[in-house]
């Protein structure tokens, strides 16, 4: 060694490990540790996002296999669909017939009606039905048309005269039975 | 792996491999002062140099598990400590010069020091360019040899030991500078 100065920081290198950190850096660190250590809660989202994958995979595919067994059937699409006015008159009419058939089921629960009448009005029913089936799917391929939402709305009309038509003969005849019984009497 | 060197706080060390965060503050009680002072050496800012020191230290717990005891805990610590430093550094871009220039040592003087004056050469070290300050620590207060410095810093053995003696002609400068060696 022929360097004085090296000597003499070489011979006090005792004094050069002296230095204290500031003050609180013991709070400073166990803070730090704390945070280091602290298990960070790791929620393990895997196994979670698998189960959520697997759930939406199920989901969709039920919703194909609704959409492929069950085709929207166009509930929605209806002569009311297509505006307010609209609205109001199928409600009219839908109100008008279901009164009629009401009393029609009223008057058979009495015995007026026979199992043939029955039939015939059955017969009449799923004739209508099949009817509006077909207006429907007229609707939903041309919702504008207007000869289509007058062939409804004569649809609705004629539904609701044939039932009105029988329910007040039956009502006549149910009456005139009523007559007939007080004069026997 | 069998711990080969005989460490005296060998089961703190061990308590820390657990992850035990009593053992890891307690380790850090035993070795804060020496490493602060390698860092607060490297940095030269008291404040960075706690940071660096502590950081080091959170380091050091999570690879723990790689200190096969080949060399003392401390030495091992503060190598951790010292990488620390010259990321710090690397912050704020200092280089490592290559210098390849060969310059003489200077004559052999006697020097007698007081505690006063003793303070004031570490000031004056601190005081020191980044680049400089790091050489003449590592090799005279840390004890690596110019080999080894050379491959810390990523320089050539030569360029350390230039840097090394310009730090020292630095040094010698400021100090007379300050009359506090009248040799000069």
């Amino acid at each position: 060694m022929n360097d004085e100065l090296e000597r003499l920081i070489l011979n006090n290198r005792s004094s050069f490990q002296e230095n204290e950190p500031p003050e609180g850096h013991f709070e400073r660190f166990e803070a730090r540790l704390q945070k280091a250590s602290k298990p960070i809660r790791k929620i393990n989202f895997q196994p979670i996002l698998k189960i959520a994958a697997v759930v939406v995979f199920v989901l969709l595919a039920v919703n194909q296999v609704r959409i492929y067994f069950f085709p929207e059937k166009q509930a929605t699409l209806s002569l009311g669909s297509i505006s307010e006015e609209y609205r109001e008159v199928e409600f009219y009419y839908t109100n008008a017939i279901q009164i009629g058939m009401n009393q029609w089921d009223k008057l058979k629960s009495e015995g007026f009606i026979s199992e043939q009448e029955q039939e015939m009005m059955q017969k009449e029913q799923e004739d209508f039905d099949l009817v509006y089936q077909k207006l429907l799917e007229d609707l939903k391929a041309n919702p504008d048309d207007e000869r289509v939402i007058n062939a409804m709305l004569e649809y609705y009309q004629s539904r609701m005269n044939v039932i009105t038509l029988i329910i007040n003969k039956l009502q006549e005849v149910k009456q005139q039975k009523n007559i007939n019984h007080e004069i026997k009497i | 792996m069998e711990t080969q060197y005989p460490n005296t706080y060998q089961d703190v060390i061990e308590r820390c491999r657990k992850g035990d965060t009593k053992a890891q503050y307690e380790l850090y009680r035993l070795y804060y002062k020496p490493m602060y002072n390698v860092c607060l050496r490297m940095v030269g800012n008291e404040v960075e140099a706690e940071d660096v020191m502590q950081e080091a230290f959170l380091k050091a717990f999570t690879k723990i598990d790689t200190y096969e005891g080949v060399v003392s805990f401390g030495a091992w610590l503060k190598k951790i400590v010292i990488n620390r430093s010259l990321d710090q550094l690397k912050k704020r871009k200092v280089k490592f010069e290559e210098l390849n220039e060969k310059i003489p040592d200077e004559e052999p003087v006697q020097i007698e020091i007081s505690e006063i004056q003793m303070e004031q050469l570490k000031k004056a070290i601190q005081r020191l360019p980044d680049g400089y300050r790091v050489v003449l620590s590592l090799y005279l207060l840390e004890g690596y040899d110019h080999e080894e410095i050379a491959q810390i810093l990523g320089i050539t053995n030569v360029s350390s030991r230039s840097q090394f003696l310009r730090a020292k002609l630095k040094l010698r400068q400021m100090l007379h500078k300050e009359e506090l060696f009248e040799y000069n």
